[in-house]
């Protein structure tokens, strides 16, 4: 089973966003509020894709990519320039969302993602 | 204002506005086929996101009233201990985060102080969001004789920022918020020739409000 960590500091939202990808895909989703807190999950659990915020309490979604090491990254992001798009592409992330985003959207950016 | 306040902010709006459309798309998609604790759980995320959009249109109010000296300021004998007891439970079911437990150690006999209760309200809830915004795992909240210790097990404030603490809108790194939570409480507490302070912990940091005593 395809197994998400899902990272970021609005706790409802992350709630609401991964039981809907949870139903929407067959999906497993985790969660976490932070870098730190991703940083330990993904230490003792292993993930096939990352979606994660750009701006946590405590670091960013660059940094949430780089400690967790999942292959499969997306990001999602309040608003994106050009410029952004163009960073995070370049940084490795296959896709980036502009919230707020849907879970059949963001299933189906992930599915793409996958199959890169 | 400065470009990091303005960006803050649109986040802080955009964040329970993000739960709102995620949960009425929802509702709206799917209103039969969504089980009835799922649509409950929808209207109750919904709710505390509106909540949570109102308690920002109030600290914006009161942060305006306070630069132009304008606070309605109506102090009564109040029980800090149970304004205390009141606050965190509040803060728990709404914004605590996930990871993080707070712990209340408030004594059974009421703490009487003269102050406004609706805005000692405000000081306890800047400072619950300060520590949670920090903390691990940890936020203790202890009440004492005329005080309110908020006590987290983060990284503490590095020395060079400390001076910049209680300056509004000021830039600090790894800050998030709107940067004006500190200057409010400290504020609201000299309101009431009381004091806030932040001290380090070996193990995190420590925001003490101290209010004078009803005598």
């Amino acid at each position: 089973m395809t197994r998400v960590l899902l990272v970021d500091d609005e706790p409802d939202f992350t709630m609401l966003l991964s039981r809907q990808l949870a139903r929407v895909t067959g999906f497993e989703v985790l969660t976490a509020d932070s870098l730190q807190a991703a940083r330990e999950l993904s230490a003792a659990e292993r993930f096939d894709v990352l979606v994660t915020d750009l701006n946590l309490a405590d670091g960013d979604g660059l940094e949430v990519k780089r400690v967790t090491a999942i292959p499969c990254c997306l990001a999602l992001t309040g608003s994106s320039t050009g410029s952004d798009l163009l960073r995070l592409k370049q940084a490795g992330f296959a896709e980036v969302l502009v919230k707020p985003v849907t879970a059949g959207c963001l299933a189906a950016a992930i599915t793409t993602a996958l199959q890169r | 204002m400065t470009p990091r306040f303005l960006s803050s902010l649109a986040h802080d709006l955009r964040s329970p506005l993000n739960v709102v459309s995620s949960a009425l798309t929802e509702l709206a998609r799917e209103p039969n086929a969504l089980p009835a604790d799922e649509r409950a759980l929808l209207y109750t995320l919904s709710q505390r996101a509106i909540a949570r959009l109102v308690g920002l249109t109030q600290r914006l109010s009161l942060a305006a009233k306070l630069q132009t000296n304008d606070l309605d300021f109506h102090p009564t004998a109040v029980d800090l201990g149970a304004l205390t007891r009141e606050a965190v439970a509040n803060f728990s079911a709404t914004e605590l985060r996930k990871r993080v437990e707070a712990t209340a150690l408030i004594p059974p006999e009421p703490v009487m102080v003269n102050a406004d209760a609706n805005l000692i309200r405000a000081v306890l809830r800047e400072l619950l969001a300060n520590a949670n915004q920090h903390a691990r795992r940890k936020l203790v909240v202890e009440v004492g004789a005329g005080t309110v210790f908020v006590d987290d097990d983060g990284d503490g404030v590095p020395e060079a920022e400390r001076a910049l603490l209680f300056e509004p809108f000021c830039e600090r790194r790894n800050r998030t918020g709107l940067g004006f939570g500190l200057w409010l409480a400290k504020s609201l507490a000299e309101k009431h020739q009381g004091t806030l302070i932040v001290e380090r912990l070996p193990n995190g940091a420590r925001q003490a409000l101290a209010l004078p005593l009803l005598k």
